[in-house]
């Protein structure tokens, strides 16, 4: 029993002192420019759990707090992704536009999928209002998921500009909001996960998500400037290619 | 249980692909050393040996079906993992242009979009390549015009290296 409350405490702790330290980095870089919203959501958790800290459990003021703060959490924590996208996207007017399409349909799809989670589940339990901000956070989760899965893959296959900020902050919460749904999940559906261990498994995911922010937020990166391109062969590699798919639509 | 299946599905590729960006980190290259050390030496003229047409006219003739098909899955497994070597190369040229644009002086900078807009050009290609290569693997005697939508694309990327740049600078 100790030891659970410890490992709680120490749970709850560990990403504030993370996020204490992110939120300082990135004052002192001026970062706050150009990631407000990944900042804004530092801050906002960083401020709830302090306050969460010196509040009486439970408490309705308690409750109040936690769900306000989790339910404006959520929409950063989609916000932040739109942001990392602008980042991310090449300076290529066309290259844009496609892969802009590709992005609002991939966020269409999730979208669906979401409402159709929605509308499938009916609350069956006696705390329906506790049903419901579930589900709604599961569905939220959800979409969430699919927008950095779409988004991860389709950066990752053009190797786009990905840098370490954005890098970081999409694969920070890309493993939060996996466990997290994960969590969600097993413990609302399968009922494989019993209360206790729920409790426990949300704070870790999340500890972990804080521990690869600042992972590449605390250390300085500093990039040196290369003075000459180095030589290579891409453009006949590109041309090999194209030969190879023009045969194709020729011979086809 | 079908959303549950898409749930787990969902989550289970997130943190695959998280995993996967941790773990290959953007640092690939930073110096003409680095890329000396990592790039992937491959001949082009063999890739190109290993996709003409005529070379699988002439095994067709020379091999007995059994062993054309056997013969051919293999060449065209060789070719998909040169391809993929050469995609290495790509990512760390990009990565190198980005490093290049830092200097801020214009002709490198010049230079060094256009070789990301190759490098992307290539992906993209490589993109429209890769499904072909499988069904040709899979089915050597029975083709499909998957390239002949792409083709629209390639003519559309083509015009990448002549598209005015936004002056945007990568965050390094």
């Amino acid at each position: 029993m100790i030891f659970s409350h410890l490992l709680t405490q120490i749970l709850w702790v560990v990403p504030l002192v993370f996020q204490l330290a992110i939120a300082a980095v990135m004052l002192r870089r001026r970062l706050t420019k150009i990631f407000p919203v990944f900042f804004s959501y530092t801050v906002l958790v960083l401020s709830r759990d302090i306050v969460l800290l010196f509040l009486p459990y439970p408490k309705s003021l308690y409750s109040l707090v936690y769900w306000c703060g989790e339910a404006l959490a959520v929409l950063l924590g989609l916000g932040v992704i739109f942001e990392t996208l602008r980042h991310l996207l090449p300076p290529y007017r066309f290259l844009r536009i496609v892969l802009k399409s590709v992005w609002i349909l991939g966020a269409l799809a999730a979208v669906t999928a979401m409402l159709m989670l929605v509308f499938s589940n009916g609350g069956t339990g006696e705390d329906r209002v506790l049903e419901a901000i579930i589900l709604l956070e599961r569905a939220a989760r959800f979409l969430q998921v699919c927008l950095l899965v779409v988004m991860i893959t389709l950066m990752s296959r053009l190797g786009l500009t990905w840098h370490q900020y954005s890098l970081g902050i999409v694969a920070g919460f890309g493993v939060y909001s996996a466990l997290d749904l994960l969590a969600l999940d097993f413990r609302a559906h399968l009922h494989f996960v019993s209360d206790n261990a729920f409790v426990l498994i949300r704070p870790a995911a999340y500890n972990l998500a804080a521990v690869i922010w600042a992972a590449y937020f605390l250390p300085s990166w500093s990039s040196i400037p290369l003075e000459r391109l180095p030589k290579n062969d891409l453009r006949e590699w590109n041309q090999a290619v194209t030969d190879y798919v023009d045969q194709w639509h020729r011979h086809y | 249980m079908a959303s549950t299946l898409l749930i787990l599905a969902v989550a289970a590729s997130a943190l695959g692909l998280a995993w996967s960006l941790l773990r290959k980190g953007p640092f690939d290259v930073r110096t003409d050393r680095d890329w000396e050390e990592k790039k992937n030496d491959i001949d082009v003229q063999i890739v190109r040996a290993l996709l003409d047409p005529n070379e699988e006219r002439y095994l067709r003739r020379s091999l007995s079906p059994r062993q054309f098909k056997i013969f051919y899955r293999r060449r065209i497994r060789l070719t998909l993992r040169m391809l993929r070597l050469v995609d290495e190369n790509a990512g760390m040229l990009i990565r190198m242009g980005q490093l290049a644009r830092l200097k801020h002086d214009a002709e490198l900078t010049r230079q060094a979009d256009e070789l990301i807009a190759t490098a992307i050009q290539f992906r993209w290609n490589l993109f429209l390549a890769r499904p072909c290569l499988y069904v040709q693997g899979l089915m050597p005697s029975w083709g499909l015009s998957l390239a002949a939508l792409g083709v629209r694309y390639r003519h559309l990327l083509d015009s990448l290296a002549c598209v005015q740049q936004c002056g945007c600078q990568p965050l390094v």
